[in-house]
């Protein structure tokens, strides 16, 4: 086996503090850590089953990632790289389905030829639809409103609006 | 689920010595009042209210293990 990369101070730290939380709650968890140039990402594994941390439409997942972002942001004084934490491959699972969502709604798009909204969705989730259509090069992307109910718009090719951002 | 509560306030305030958490509890139910420092209620509470919310339902997931239901609300000491 070769010898693991050291993780960097913000990595570290990000993953004591969210093993903490865990020894906190009293919820038995090993946490995993791994780090790209621009991302850090936190595995929480259990015998337990994780949909308790996991919530509605993530809405634990993302409350921990949150507030361990600040912490992190606290303790470095930077804002640092993305941090994602994932449970049950909750992440993965959910962005395959949108990367599926995202192609039938662009057969469509193509089929009508006209632009389609789709449901109001968080910024990471907005990212990974915008990214599956930016391969696409008969299509095009924009977001609209906002948040809460921000949403992508998949049309054309000159049917987004003037200075819409990507 | 105090701990938790004290744990993860002190890992964002400049004043960890200000905090102060009033714990009410019922049979069913848990209420905190946490008190911080007042340069530090932006902190906790967050861009509209992003922070305060997260450990809001951070909070509740704690407690729904333990089959509390938990009410969370923050508010800044006078003083030092």
């Amino acid at each position: 086996m070769t010898e693991p990369t050291p993780l960097t101070e913000e990595a570290q730290i990000a993953k004591d503090a969210l093993a903490r939380m865990l020894a906190e709650m009293e919820f038995p968890a090993e946490v995993d850590a791994s780090e790209t140039t621009d991302q850090v990402l936190l595995t929480i594994t259990s015998a337990q089953p994780l949909g308790v941390l996991i919530g509605k439409n993530a809405q634990t997942l993302n409350a921990i990632e949150l507030v361990l972002k600040q912490i992190v942001q606290h303790k470095t004084h930077s804002y640092g790289k993305h941090l994602q934490v994932d449970a049950e491959g909750y992440r993965e699972d959910h962005a395959q389905h949108l990367r599926e969502l995202a192609a039938d709604v662009a057969d469509r798009v193509r089929e009508n030829q006209e632009a389609i909204e789709l449901e109001p969705m968080n910024a990471r989730d907005r990212r990974t639809v915008h990214m599956v259509i930016q391969e696409m090069d008969d299509l095009r992307t924009y977001s609209a409103g906002e948040d809460p109910y921000r949403h992508i718009v998949i049309c054309l090719p000159g049917q987004e609006p003037e200075g819409a951002r990507e | 689920m105090k701990g938790l509560l004290e744990y993860l306030v002190t890992s964002l305030v400049d004043h960890p010595e200000a905090i102060q958490i009033r714990e009410t509890e019922g049979q069913k139910n848990v209420a905190y009042i946490v008190f911080v420092d007042q340069e530090d209620m932006g902190k906790v509470i967050g861009k509209s209210g992003r922070t305060a919310n997260a450990l809001r339902v951070l909070m509740r997931a704690a407690g729904g293990l333990h089959d509390k239901a938990i009410w969370v609300d923050f508010n800044f000491s006078r003083g030092r």
